[in-house]
């Protein structure tokens, strides 16, 4: 019983879903099994809500607010998760050990709240303006600017002085 | 040296094409969820075509629907048929869909979709446009659309908190509850506890014309096997 809206989310997810992974991964501060809940849930989203999509001036800004909000509901349901201990021990104690820069750069990462990394992961990754920032985040640009300083600033104070990676 | 936009590069990965599978499933979860929001929309008011209750016995399958679809020799309500509305219950004639089978249809209605997750039933004759300034309520050609119409399929939950004070029965031996959606007015929804974890939800859209004791006889004769799955929206 495919229908046009089937077809063309078919499309969609098979060119897009590579991506959105990636960038929830980011989100998620790499947490691959909750970046692919992210992943699965504003698709479910977006399909439900396909004419609005199509219909949106910048498709590819409706699908980062899609991807914020999921994230700040899929934290809601990560922070229920870590509060049994298995949860979470494992992850911080990886994380603590790992040598490799981009696992510390990971670990500082998580130590942000959801929506400051997003905006770390916006401007810094994507390259996105400070305008397309706040659009994707739902709040105004000097918010983008204070929460992208903030953020920077927690990752020079979690990682310390580390010769092999220039923050900018 | 590495830098912030390299380091965050690593830890996104590799931009690794979606399986088939994974498409297959992305496409599943939306179908379902959509069917999960067109259930709880079902809840509001709505006006229904009278038109539309055309008094012919018609069995479909599948996805027939129409002039092509095959007239049942109806099994007229017997003396005890708890029918009040305007439609009466008729032997279902055609092809069983897989999941579900039907004992009774409404008479003039039509299967008009089913899969694995579950069966709409609406009424035959629906045009194959409807104007987009049709009031809310009138069923349209989509069978994942439920307004208008009757639909059954099947779901992890019984009724939530707000909604689970219906009346309870017992339907082929089963617990269930017959309820209303929120701020549903004449329609009904009931619920089904099949066991392990399978509540089949049998939605009755406002403006039928329904009464409790036919939703109950309609939904006694719908039975669900072990190929029907259940909706995770």
């Amino acid at each position: 019983m495919k229908n046009e809206r089937d077809e063309q989310f078919h499309q969609f997810v098979v060119s897009r879903r590579a991506a959105l992974v990636r960038t929830a991964t980011l989100l998620t501060a790499g947490d691959a099994h909750l970046a692919e809940d992210l992943v699965q849930s504003t698709l479910t989203k977006l399909y439900v809500a396909w004419p609005a999509f199509q219909r949106a001036d910048n498709p590819d800004g409706y699908v980062r607010r899609a991807l914020v909000n999921a994230l700040t509901d899929e934290r809601r349901r990560w922070w229920r998760r870590s509060e049994r201990p298995m949860a979470e021990v494992p992850d911080r104690a990886a994380a603590e050990h790992a040598g490799d820069v981009s696992d510390g750069l990971r670990a500082a990462l998580r130590e942000l709240p959801p929506r400051m990394r997003a905006a770390l992961v916006f401007r810094y990754f994507y390259d996105l303006d400070v305008a397309d920032t706040a659009d994707a985040l739902g709040c105004s640009e000097g918010t983008v600017k204070s929460q992208t300083a903030r953020a920077l600033d927690r990752l020079r104070t979690v990682l310390g002085p580390n010769p092999s990676l220039a923050l900018l | 040296m590495m830098n912030l936009h390299d380091g965050l590069a690593r830890i996104a990965g590799p931009d690794a094409e979606p399986t088939p599978e994974q498409v297959a499933a992305d496409l599943a979860r939306g179908r379902t969820a959509l069917r999960r929001r067109r259930t709880v929309q079902a809840a509001g008011g709505s006006v229904f075509m009278a038109a539309a209750l055309a008094a012919v016995i018609v069995a479909g399958s599948g996805l027939a629907s129409g002039p092509s679809a095959p007239e049942a020799a109806g099994e007229r309500p017997s003396a005890s048929s708890p029918a009040t509305g305007p439609t009466a219950l008729v032997a279902y004639q055609g092809e069983q869909p897989k999941g579900f089978t039907l004992d009774k249809v409404p008479e003039g209605w039509v299967l008009q979709g089913a899969d694995e997750y579950g069966i709409t039933i609406a009424p035959k004759g629906i045009p194959d446009v409807v104007p987009s300034d049709a009031p809310p309520g009138v069923p349209n050609n989509d069978p994942h659309s439920f307004e208008g119409k009757i639909m059954a399929q099947l779901q992890e939950f019984g009724p939530g908190e707000d909604i689970a004070n219906g009346k309870k029965l017992t339907i082929n031996g089963k617990e269930a509850v017959l309820t209303k959606m929120l701020d549903q007015t004449t329609g009904h929804a009931l619920f089904v506890n099949l066991g392990e974890n399978r509540w089949m939800i049998v939605q009755v859209w406002d403006g039928l014309g329904w009464g409790e004791q036919q939703v109950v006889e309609f939904a006694a004769g719908i039975h669900v096997d072990d190929s029907a799955k259940v909706t995770h929206g």
